[in-house]
């Protein structure tokens, strides 16, 4: 009992730790932000649509944005380890280091949410639907559980590379695509009014990745991070 | 009667017999060179 | 350890023999099918190599698990050498595939299920030799791509069946040029060419897969006397 106790403490001093870090620095999410609104002006520009083609590609959008969004932050969180050797203090302690992920994960988790409710009225704003449903909100929040389970699991692997950064994409997108085209599909259907039974394979396909990225993790992430 | 794919079916065969071919070769050269470091390698 | 075993100059033997016979068979014995021509004669060894790629793959997971558990340096070679022999199957699927369509869709490439997701693999397992690019010792290589090995085949089959999904709700309206859709009922005979082809690259892939894992062996020896 005193194990997962301990456990569960390096989980969330982890959490705590990275959303400290975050509220004094208030550096990663607007930088997170900002660069997902900077995709949606990107694509707007690049692509050209007519106002109702692009209404039906609201969904793809707000989950290219994230996902490259998400990068930045996925990046930086595991960056933060490195910079203060912090890591190696964590390590230190007694406590499977599965835990660390579970951490990382959930602050990622967190982060990349924030972005995501706050892109939902921008994004209503922009294509004239209103993305603030309870149906979406779940599928976002599932598809980012997925997804930031990989990515964490993903950045960790990256972090022990030279090329650091700019691994990570090239590791993460190939290996999320699955988690991706579910959550545009879910999101889809959510917008066209679909009713949630309709989208039921894309849902267990989110919890299918959510399962088993973070199970990988609780396997994995301590022998990434050997030295 | 059958379409007259004959060309395209010269050019499939062609590439996947060609892409083996190049693969092995390259493992034969990777081979003998890593051989022969190894062997030069052994007599110092 | 420098002599060839016996085995595999047996192998080697058979693989240069079988290849030829079985061409022969496919061009003599197996008959053209009726709408296509003989360009549809490609996809035996399409659909070969697809299967040879994926036994790769797998191995590739087995290979690093191997290592993970046993940190014996050998199941790393197995898994490089497996993903690396994989690779090389993939590719011939896709341009064999991009030549069996051409003819038929007029285009040359279709976004089918099978199609698309051995291109991801494709990307994936790219990465893979990517990431291990970027690692410095030999035992980071390893370790992380073991696990990168398995993350990757894990997400195969989640990849396959979200395209999937996503194409039995979006259909592609491509017109084939023949109107029968690349459709065709294969006779015994084309049945019993697809078995042997299926057996004759599995052979192949075995005397592939073992030279590669020598070369890895040679290699690691090579850089071992150095110390």
């Amino acid at each position: 009992m005193k194990a997962i106790g301990a456990y569960l403490g390096v989980v969330w001093q982890i959490l705590r730790k990275d959303i400290r870090v975050e509220w004094r620095g208030r550096q990663g999410l607007p930088v997170m932000l900002m660069f997902a609104l900077m995709i949606v002006f990107l694509f707007n520009f690049a692509l050209q649509l007519a106002p109702d083609v692009q209404a039906g590609l609201t969904s793809g959008l707000l989950w290219v944005s994230l996902a490259f969004a998400s990068t930045l932050g996925l990046n930086r969180s595991i960056s933060l380890e490195r910079e203060n050797n912090a890591l190696d203090g964590l390590l230190l302690a007694p406590v499977d280091r599965s835990a660390i992920f579970f951490g990382k994960t959930l602050g990622n988790f967190c982060f990349t949410t924030l972005v995501g409710l706050l892109l939902l009225p921008v994004f209503s704003l922009f294509y004239g639907q209103n993305l603030i449903r309870a149906p979406l909100l779940l599928v976002m929040l599932l598809g980012l559980a997925a997804y930031t389970s990989l990515g964490t699991l993903l950045s960790a692997l990256s972090i022990q590379a030279r090329t650091r950064d700019v691994l990570l994409p090239v590791l993460l997108y190939p290996l999320a695509l699955p988690i991706l085209i579910a959550a545009v599909e879910a999101s889809r259907g959510v917008l066209a009014e679909q009713p949630l039974a309709e989208m039921s394979s894309w849902i267990y396909l989110l919890l299918a990745g959510t399962l088993i990225f973070n199970a990988a993790g609780l396997l994995f992430f301590e022998t990434i991070l050997e030295e | 009667m059958p379409a007259n794919t004959l060309t395209e079916m010269i050019l499939g065969f062609s590439v996947i017999l060609g892409i083996l071919a190049i693969y092995t070769f390259t493992l034969i050269l990777r081979t003998r060179h890593a051989r022969k470091k190894l062997d030069q390698k052994n007599r110092d | 350890m420098l002599k060839k075993p016996a085995a595999l100059v047996v192998l080697d033997l058979l693989s240069l023999t079988l290849v030829p016979v079985v061409m022969l068979i496919i061009i003599v014995y197996t008959p053209v099918e009726v709408v296509m021509g003989p360009v549809q004669k490609v996809f035996y060894f399409h659909i070969s190599a697809a299967w040879a790629g994926m036994v790769c793959f797998i191995l590739g997971a087995v290979g690093g698990a191997g290592y993970l558990l046993t940190r014996r340096i050998r199941w790393d070679w197995l898994s490089s050498a497996a993903i690396e022999v994989g690779l090389v199957f993939s590719i011939i699927t896709i341009f064999s595939g991009m030549i069996w369509a051409r003819p038929i869709w007029n285009t040359w490439w279709v976004w089918d299920p099978r199609l698309t997701t051995t291109a991801i693999m494709t990307l994936i397992y790219l990465a893979y030799f990517i990431l291990r690019a970027g690692v410095s010792t030999p035992e980071a290589q390893a370790r992380l791509g073991a696990v990168f090995a398995i993350l990757a085949a894990l997400t195969v089959p989640l990849t396959f069946f979200s395209i999937r999904l996503f194409r039995t709700i979006h259909p592609v309206v491509i017109a084939p040029a023949d109107g029968a859709g690349g459709a065709f009922s294969m006779s015994p005979r084309m049945l019993n060419t697809l078995l042997i082809s299926l057996l004759v690259f599995t052979v192949l892939l075995v005397d592939l897969v073992w030279r590669r894992v020598r070369l890895a062996q040679f290699e690691f020896e090579m850089t071992r006397e150095v110390e």
